[in-house]
């Protein structure tokens, strides 16, 4: 693309300064006149029947001001809403509906420890707590369940009504995957695990609602679809939407962890009911212990190759666990069961998979969104397969890789794609081939090198209803700009790329550009940070807003330089008639004119994008789900303690197709940090549940990357130029986190041997190993 | 049981009468109003409540009201060196640095405690000093980075 000004080179954030300062209002800063501090009491038991909560002595003790259970929910505790839409706006026929199985409070039976069964708002938070402490529930203790394959044999302990606990299921089937076996040269099966990971954002997440003396309620709270939660709110509180205001704080991260969360509506009641303002804020051990972590996986693994390496069938048995509830689970099963199978050019496709409940904490949305334990597995499995052929791992991705043009088993058609680039420049970058033929056995602390190719989606649709985003640019009295967009701030960046792309539009400097922090009253409608969306969608729909909003200030324009509007550019803040920069006037003059000329108006420039994918037909799951697909490669190199197990990591080097990096400090800041919290999930993190009880909810416990984990980390971005997305845009944020563990996985495998099949590979598991295999080799 | 303490906060002397027991985070965010300073974890294990306390860095989150009789207390609303951005402030905008921003005042203050002691460290040194500040953004590297450049501009002003 050429001469871009603003896009495409590097930007501080536009909310930098509030951020280094303290001044950036996080939910938990909110404070409002006569607030109140609300508290939530959960389930001590995995399953039980809660047969009676009687509130009388906490309502008599001085200071509490409201207290609410499912008694208190409107229609009897409504369940959580899908936003899957038709043309109606009516729940949509999705090929994946969600499962909405989720009320404000548990409903009669609570199902994990943590579940929500009622709430207090009191003055201080000792007399919430005081409250929460005289509440007396009665349970009936139920048999629990907690390995999903034992939910799913019979007799098992039913948690909700369905048969052996199948929350959803996916059959799919591609070709002849029986002939393809036939034909292969090798073949591998494998069984891989993987562990609960949290999303362990910073910010815990709160809820601040007031409600106004028109039974009007509002929310300062932190969420990933602000919109979602608007209907979610109204229709789980019986409210019409109109009563529902929820304005948008700093999120202090999501990593999908912000997405549908009991907070708010049950902040909502409690607000509701006391009639003052009432903040109710999570600890970090609620956001453990209750809060949708990327859920636990098992998943077995058939794949053949021929000689060559072409991968000839793939046959995959998965067994998600949904913990408590499904939610979101269906899309997450539907991601591990589809998506890597457009990364490679299979052909030969045979998947079972299932959601199942467990007495455990329900699963949810984190970056990867059922990528990441798929991805492992199959990566896994694929350095497995080159050294049974005899191929350097490198060179059997390079054969199978996707290419531009093509249209996958799944009906995915790819229209950028760079990952052969990717691969070759992973592997050049590393020094993979030099590496690769090092003789380790000289060092006392062997060192390996492996990789990891992913696929993601840049936004992902499964319903034919509105999937697209709204902006709005709106041009000022003193030349300052205003954008509104109803995407979602967590972080990312997502505010910076889209005034850099008004910038680049207008002609203007960034720092000349306002973004307002998301209202529901006056953003418009997106759907909000999730599948990679923000950038590839939100950005198409806020460079149409501007190129709108410059039309409207090229009529003004043109009066004033007596020219064609059409004729109009805008660069350097001034507007001119192309090829005459002498005539110009300022963007300000402008701007101005358009503001205070009598019969003058507001340039209110709107924009609109529904990406063109297709969802998948409902029974053959075949359709174009994302209108822009990314790729990666990513290189690590560690060094292995064989004594104590202790893997270092020495670097990383990662190459993503970004299709265009429209601000690159922001993509690579996007790729660092996903590669630290993919090596969390590939070394360290881990929920541990005994029981049904989380035994590390705290960050003593489970641990995150620090400072001191962390290696050098070489990143480069490949530009595809995507030709749907904004000057060739695609997501960066998810894909950066799907490849690092299994390469992580594949270079211990390379330092010394050992096959972890089991996320996280600890310690533990790798002197285990070692001690097998040494075992082994003494018998033989 | 309510405590009258006399600190400087931020530069400027203040008395404040307190609950003994009240935690020097809870004291900042809800009674004087500085809600700069983060709750990570309430637990002293994420660093994001990190204030100065007599010029050393302390988990806010773990220290009670009624220790404070005489201290001296710099949050990162006192980071501002007059009306400019201290160093490690500009360097955390300008190197991207902070993505959500949660743990980046308690961040920010380890930053300059460190620079105040060394002010020229590795980026061993910096690893280490800053390893009980948890970030899940930024991956840490521009962290790094951007401590570097703080400390050179520093560096370079006291040259100057």
């Amino acid at each position: 693309m050429a001469d871009l000004r603003v896009v495409g080179h590097s930007h501080p954030r536009v909310d930098g300064l509030d951020k280094v300062t303290g001044t950036a209002r996080f939910s938990p800063d909110i404070k409002l006149p006569r607030m109140i501090v609300g508290k939530i009491l959960r389930s001590p038991h995995p399953h039980a029947k809660v047969f009676h909560v009687d509130t009388s002595r906490a309502a008599r003790l001085p200071g509490v001001k409201a207290i609410v259970t499912a008694a208190d929910t409107p229609d009897g505790n409504r369940r959580s809403s899908t936003y899957q839409f038709d043309d109606q706006g009516e729940r949509a026929a999705s090929s994946t509906p969600m499962v909405m199985d989720q009320t404000v409070f548990c409903e009669g039976v609570a199902r994990f420890v943590g579940d929500e069964v009622a709430a207090v708002a009191a003055i201080d938070e000792e007399t919430a707590l005081e409250a929460l402490s005289l509440i007396k529930v009665d349970y009936d203790l139920l048999p629990p369940v907690f390995n999903p394959l034992k939910a799913m044999e019979p007799g098992a302990p039913l948690l909700h009504d369905v048969e052996r606990n199948i929350a959803y299921k996916f059959v799919i089937r591609r070709g002849d995957v029986e002939e393809g076996f036939a034909q292969a040269h090798v073949i591998h099966e494998e069984i891989y695990t993987t562990q609960l990971q949290h999303q362990a954002y910073l910010g815990p997440t709160a809820c601040v609602a007031d409600v106004d003396g028109a039974g009007r309620i509002s929310l300062w709270t932190e969420l990933q679809s602000p919109f979602r939660a608007r209907r979610l709110l109204s229709d789980m509180l019986g409210l019409p939407a109109s009563k529902v205001r929820i304005f948008q704080t700093h999120v202090g991260g999501g990593f999908g962890g912000k997405h549908f969360k009991r907070v708010q509506p049950i902040c909502a009641l409690l607000a509701l009911k006391a009639r003052r303002p009432v903040r109710l804020c999570l600890t970090r051990e609620e956001e453990f212990i209750a809060s949708p972590p990327r859920h636990a996986t098992h998943i077995r693994l058939k794949m053949g190759a021929s000689r060559d390496g072409a991968l000839v069938a793939k046959e995959t048995y998965i067994v998600l666990n949904s913990g408590a509830y499904g939610e979101v689970g269906p899309i997450i099963l539907d991601t591990m069961t589809k998506r890597v199978d457009s990364l490679y050019r299979f052909a030969n496709i045979k998947t079972d998979s299932f959601l199942v409940y467990t007495n455990t904490v329900p699963g949810g949305a984190f970056r990867g969104f059922g990528n990441p334990p798929m991805d492992f597995a199959l990566e896994s499995h694929m350095d497995t397969l080159a050294e049974k052929l005899a191929m350097d791992p490198v060179e059997l991705r390079l054969k199978n890789a996707r290419r531009v043009g093509e249209v996958s088993a799944h009906g995915w058609e790819v229209k950028s794609c760079a990952l052969t680039e990717c691969i070759e420049k992973a592997a050049e970058a590393s020094r993979w081939k030099e590496k690769r033929a090092r003789a380790k056995s000289s060092r006392s602390k062997p060192r390996g090198i492996g990789i990891g190719c992913m696929i993601h989606v840049s936004g992902c649709r499964y319903y034919p209803g509105f999937y697209g985003s709204n902006a709005v640019v709106t041009i000022g009295d003193n030349g300052q700009v205003y954008l509104l967009s109803g995407e979602s701030e967590l972080g990312q960046g997502c505010k910076t790329v889209m005034a850099q792309i008004v910038a680049e539009e207008l002609g203007i400097r960034v720092a000349d550009i306002v973004v307002p922090d998301l209202d529901t009253d006056f953003s418009p409608h997106s759907l909000g940070a999730y599948a990679d969306r923000t950038t590839h969608i939100g950005g198409n729909a806020t460079r149409l807003a501007a190129i709108d909003a410059k039309q409207q200030l090229f009529e003004f324009a043109a009066e004033m330089l007596e020219a064609d509007p059409g004729d109009l550019v805008a660069q350097d803040g001034r507007i001119f008639p192309k090829g005459s920069p002498q005539r110009a006037v300022t963007f300000l003059e402008v701007a101005r004119r358009s503001w205070f000329r009598a019969g003058g108006k507001e340039i209110v420039g709107r924009g609109s994008w529904d990406p063109p994918s297709v969802p998948p037909d409902p029974e053959s799951q075949y359709g174009n789900v994302s209108s822009a697909y990314t790729f990666g490669a990513q290189v690590a190199e560690v060094e292995v303690d064989p004594k104590t197990g202790k893997v270092t990591i020495l670097n990383f080097t990662a190459a993503h197709d970004v299709g265009k990096a429209i601000n690159p400090m922001a993509v690579e800041g996007q790729l660092e940090g996903a590669l630290v919290q993919g090596a969390g999930y590939g070394l360290m993190e881990d929920m541990v549940g005994v029981d049904g009880r989380t035994y590390n909810p705290n960050f003593l416990n489970y641990r995150l990357p620090t400072m001191l984990d962390i290696a050098p980390m070489k990143i480069m971005m490949v530009e595809s130029n995507d030709p749907v997305g904004p000057y060739g845009a695609k997501g960066v944020a998810e894909p950066a986190l799907v490849a690092t563990a299994p390469a992580l996985a594949n270079a211990v495998y390379h330092a010394i041997g050992v096959r972890i099949t089991s996320l996280p590979v600890t310690p533990q598991k790798i002197l285990a190993a070692l001690r097998a295999k040494e075992a082994k080799r003494r018998s033989e | 049981m309510k405590k009258t303490i006399h600190v400087t906060l931020n530069g400027r002397p203040t008395n404040l009468e307190v609950p003994a027991h009240r935690l020097l985070l809870d004291l900042l965010r809800d009674e004087i109003g500085l809600t700069g300073t983060k709750e990570g974890c309430g637990t002293g294990d994420c660093g994001a409540c990190t204030v100065l306390l007599d010029g050393k860095p302390v988990n806010s989150c773990l220290i009670f009201s009624g220790e404070l009789d005489g201290a001296d207390i710099v949050t990162i609303e006192g980071l501002k060196i007059g009306p400019e951005l201290h160093p490690v402030q500009k360097a955390f905008i300008q190197d991207g640095g902070a993505q959500c921003g949660y743990c980046t005042p308690g961040m920010l203050m380890m930053a300059k405690s460190l620079l105040d002691e060394n002010p020229d460290p590795s980026d061993e040194e910096i690893r280490f000093a800053l390893s009980g500040n948890l970030c899940r953004c930024t991956g840490y590297a521009k962290i790094v980075q951007a401590v570097q450049d703080a400390a050179a501009e520093l560096r370079a002003k006291r040259a100057g």
